[in-house]
């Protein structure tokens, strides 16, 4: 067993041995509420929740088709997918595929099958999926192997991978943090680093700062809306309908249609509720959001979700 | 999902008079019902979508997609019924709902999209918005207040019937309810004071409206409702509660948005407040008793005022302990805000007591006998909620759950329970199906578990093994869904001679019979057959015949063609095997003889002509040799011409070369004379 990826917010390798073992034994959902005793409260939900498929609303999901999901994690997408088509679930950390073949065995999910892969190479053939997601996972794709590729080219690479898989008619699904979220500026650590301002700063002064604080360099990349939008096309798909994911895109309770201005303006006026006063923070990003032109707030969203053919 | 909406739309949105121009691209705005983010494990959640176009700044239609307990009769009774409110009121108060229709099973509202504010999101705003203050919040408080007062008078002047509509019978199964299901303690709610409450009630006219609402709080005011809370009860409460009337309950939900919960904690004081007669009202409970005054409620009847009170208050609770119930297994980490709940209901009784609210109500002389009854108030909090104790876990694929003095057996597969749930329909729906008993000791508890069919074997060669009743089943899968239970004898006696179902006393002896008449594949394709052994035989089947059932092909079939072969032991039925085999490798052998036989024949008689053939071809053969020495001697000479040539050739190269030679040498002598000659000139000349 290979020590787990300390990615996309799962440390489970402190001991990954008694978290499958207790997965195994006492049932999945335990191990999960384990684990999440010691690190996050959100594990269990993140793995339950049903509205990890919210934006699965966008799509036409029916009984024959073919989805792949890519860095599944702990099948919050995946499990509940493969209620619904034939889902291969793929993460680059054993542990968990390792968790999901037990989740899926438990589950008696007949229509879900599990791999370890990378998602820069993906052993599918071409044409072969009617559905690729890729949920808060484009960010992690550098960092799965270290190498001199910068981090960009690998990131287009693993979009390039999702295109080729992907049948002609095919939708793939991206949800990713902005690079420029408002609450960044305002002292909100970037969550993938736990480092203030990082993801605001040029790449090589991030870089800089990634060596010297954490001994590390900086692959985790985030991009504005307009870089992503271009990444998406470089990497071979036509269109892209970009809508923000509120308040993320684990669990969005809302999905504002970022190409309609008048959506974004009605979200924010009518349906977006008041953070708390006390909350510093939370709530200077309310204002903003009340305050600005729909237009900008766009570019100043927390996450974005994509949906590319 | 939302491109099947958008397709509805598509097609029938002209006759809904939203108008969609030719070739309008609908955004949707989508809202997900926000209990979806918990832990408990729904499949189906609310979606609330709001769709734009590319023209106006408000949406032209909401859908919501609701949860599939909903009736569409049951919505479009409601939708029609709004309609009628919206006339008698003489405004568009409700929304108009276009359609109610199925899609994907899930029934789909379609509905009117006003531009006007949302009561609950105004007040956050007020409260915790940048763009709040005080005044703000008084404003829009007293004005809500103002037009809801409105709408209760308006709505009071219709379908009152004469009789009481009986809500304190509704009101007294809630106490009920809140009692004896949700892990209260069982004294704090004597049945002296249910019965008081249900008569006081019963004693009010109410009406019997109802109109679609989102859980507790009702359409009162315009604008696109969100779908807050879908629970499978939905439709359960919407039919029983008092809808459009229940002022209390409406108020209630009014003060559950969180941040308003900050200011008014103690609704229930506000609300008894509210309703007494004295000067010294704060603003709050002033305006809310000019609504109930507004709305004719008529605050002179203090047993009905003390009964709403009550009955609001347990429908709150009721709430509060219910979402912490349905998330059973965060529990351990939950209890304390159970008890920090029962510790608040507490006081806030307390508080109601010490002042003595209730008593300050001016009451009739005829009536001086009633006084109010108290709540009996348990010592200790921490015995006030009694949360369900798994007693043991995966007793044959059921928990065994003591809660409430009862031992409940409940079937693993049901995932997370509701206690509140299984308490009402829903228990008897699990006990009729079998997946919850309740029983008064573990051990009874357990022996309705023991009576039960439990899978204990998926799929052991295709046969389902299942206990039941001390005996052991095996159920050919083939046959599907068989339930045990009802199964008739005489169809079980049928399964089992035809091998479909066999039952025995032991796990051991079951699979034994199962195995003793199942076909086992021994050997594969010896010579062609598979050897199947099958109850005390031993079959060999050609593998030309594919997939074959054993229970029917190996009576029809065996030996009456060489495919299907039975006999006693293994060694035997292979020896007829190679017999078969061998039989038909000779008739292939004396076949393949007499083939050999007749193109002998042929063979001699095409011998001469190919003896012909073959002088005639050492002939070609010979004249061939001759021309091609022939050849070969003519090209030796032509080489040995064309060597002498080259040597001419060479000789004549030299030859020219000198000449060549010569002549330049000529050409420098000639070059000299000339020059001595220009000389001698020369010097003749300057002689």
């Amino acid at each position: 067993m290979t020590q787990s990826r300390n990615c996309g917010g799962f440390v489970w390798a402190e001991n990954p041995e008694e978290f499958l073992k207790i997965a195994r034994d006492r049932g999945w959902q335990e191990a999960l509420r384990n684990v999440q005793k010691k690190d996050s409260p959100d594990k269990l939900r993140e793995a339950l929740a049903p509205n990890r498929l919210g934006w699965f609303n966008l799509i036409d999901v029916k009984p024959s088709m073919r989805a792949l999901d890519i860095g599944a994690g702990t099948g919050g997408i995946a499990c509940q997918l493969a209620k619904k088509c034939f889902v291969t679930a793929v993460d680059g950390s054993e542990i968990d595929v390792e968790f999901l073949k037990i989740r899926a065995q438990q589950e008696k999910l007949s229509q879900l099958s599990v791999l370890v892969a990378n998602a820069v190479s993906l052993p599918f053939e071409n044409n072969y999926f009617d559905i690729v997601i890729m949920n808060g996972v484009l960010e992690w794709v550098a960092t799965a192997e270290r190498t001199d590729v910068p981090p960009m080219n690998q990131q287009i690479k693993a979009l390039e991978e999702a295109r080729r898989v992907l049948k002609p008619h095919g939708k793939f699904l991206l949800g990713i943090e902005n690079r420029y979220f408002w609450g960044y500026f305002l002292g909100i650590p970037e969550p993938h680093l736990n480092m203030k301002y990082i993801s605001l700063l040029e790449r090589s002064d991030a870089e800089q700062l990634s060596r010297n604080i954490r001994n590390l360099p900086f692959r985790e990349y985030t991009y504005s809306r307009q870089e992503y939008e271009k990444l998406i096309k470089e990497a071979g798909f036509e269109q892209v309908e970009t809508y923000w994911l509120y308040p993320d895109y684990r669990l969005p309770q809302y999905i504002i249609p970022l190409g309609n201005v008048n959506a974004v303006k009605y979200f924010v006026n009518e349906l977006l509720k008041p953070q708390n006063p006390d909350n510093n923070i939370l709530y200077s990003i309310y204002q903003f959001y009340k305050f600005c032109d729909p237009k900008v707030i766009c570019d100043f969203v927390g996450h974005y979700g994509f949906v590319c053919y | 999902m939302i491109l099947e909406l958008s397709d509805y739309i598509y097609k029938h949105g002209d006759s809904w008079a939203i108008k969609l121009k030719e070739k309008t691209r609908l955004t949707p705005l989508l809202l997900f019902n926000k209990e979806g983010n918990g832990i408990v494990d729904t499949e189906k959640i609310g979606v609330v979508t709001f769709w734009f176009d590319e023209r106006k700044s408000m949406p032209i239609l909401v859908t919501k997609i609701m949860d599939d307990s909903f009736v569409l009769d049951f919505i479009k009774d409601c939708a029609k019924e709004q309609q009628k409110l919206n006339k008698i009121i003489g405004s568009p108060v409700f929304p108009c709902i276009y359609d109610v229709v199925k899609i994907s099973g899930r029934p789909v509202i379609f509905q009117e999209a006003i531009d006007a504010p949302n009561y609950e999101m105004e007040l956050s705003r007020a409260v915790s918005g940048p763009e709040g203050n005080i005044a703000l919040l008084r404003g829009i408080i007293k004005r809500h207040f103002k037009e809801m007062g409105f709408l209760f008078s308006c709505l009071k002047g219709i379908n009152v019937s004469q009789d009481s509509c009986r809500w304190g019978d509704w009101a007294y199964r809630v106490g009920k309810d809140f009692q004896k299901n949700y892990g209260l303690n069982l004294k704090f709610i004597s049945q002296e004071y249910l019965k008081k409450l249900r008569a006081s009630i019963n004693s009010l006219r109410l009406q019997s409206n109802y109109v679609l609402s989102d859980h507790y709080c009702g359409n009162y005011f315009q604008g696109p409702r969100i779908v807050d809370q879908i629970d499978n009860l939905f439709r359960y409460r919407i039919e029983n509660e008092p809808g459009a009337v229940d002022v209390f309950l409406f108020v209630i939900a009014y003060f559950r948005t969180s941040p308003i919960n900050t200011i008014y904690r103690d609704w229930p004081y506000l609300i008894a407040t509210s309703i007494q007669n004295s000067s010294n009202l704060n603003e709050t409970a002033l305006l809310l008793r000019q609504m109930f005054i507004e709305a004719g409620i008529d605050l002179d009847e203090p047993r009905k005022m003390w009964a709403l009170f009550t009955v609001s208050f347990f429908a709150r609770a009721i709430d509060e302990l219910k979402f912490h119930q349905n998330n059973i297994f965060m529990l351990p980490y939950l209890s304390a805000d159970i008890k920090c709940l029962a510790r608040r209901i507490i006081e806030i009784q307390d508080l109601i007591d010490n002042n003595e609210i209730l008593n300050d109500l001016p009451i009739d002389d005829s009536e001086k006998s009633f006084n109010p009854p108290s709540l009996n108030k348990c010592d200790d909090i921490n015995n006030f909620w009694q949360p369900p104790m798994l007693m043991e876990e995966d007793y044959y694929s059921f928990n065994i759950v003591f809660y409430q003095d009862k031992y409940y057996a409940l079937a693993k597969d049901l995932g997370s329970i509701d206690f509140s749930r299984i308490t009402s329909n829903m228990r008897e729906h699990y006990v009729q199906n079998n997946r919850c008993f309740i029983a008064e000791s573990f051990e009874q508890a357990k022996e309705f578990v023991d009576k039960l069919p439990e899978l204990i074997d998926e799929d052991y060669k295709g046969f389902n093994f299942v206990r039941y009743k001390g005996r052991f089943y095996a159920v050919l899968r083939l046959l599907g869904d068989v339930d045990l239970t009802k199964l008739k004898a005489s169809v079980l006696k049928k399964y089992q001679i035809s091998g479909q179902c066999f039952v025995e006393d032991s796990l051991e002896q079951l699979r034994s019979v199962v195995d003793y008449n199942l076909p086992e594949l021994m050997e594969e394709g010896y010579r062609g057959f598979n050897i199947v052994g099958y109850k005390d035989k031993f079959h060999a089947v050609s593998q030309l015949l594919g997939p074959v059932d054993f229970t029917v092909d190996s009576v029809n079939r065996k030996n009456k063609d060489s495919k299907w072969l039975v006999d006693d032991s293994y060694n035997q039925v292979k020896n007829l095997v190679d017999q078969v085999q061998d039989n038909l490798v000779k008739e292939k052998l004396d076949e393949a003889e007499s083939k050999i036989r007749s193109l002998n024949k042929e063979f001699a008689d095409h011998g001469k002509e190919l003896a012909g053939l073959k002088s005639e071809m050492e002939r070609i053969k010979a004249e061939s040799e001759s021309m091609i020495s022939t050849l070969e001697q003519e090209l030796r000479n032509y080489r040995a011409n064309y060597s002498t040539l080259v040597e001419d050739m060479k000789a004549q190269s030299g030859y020219l070369q000198e000449q060549q030679e010569l002549l330049s040498e000529i050409q420098s002598a000639n070059i000299f004379n000339l020059t001595l000659r220009k000389l001698k000139g020369s010097i003749a000349q300057k002689r």
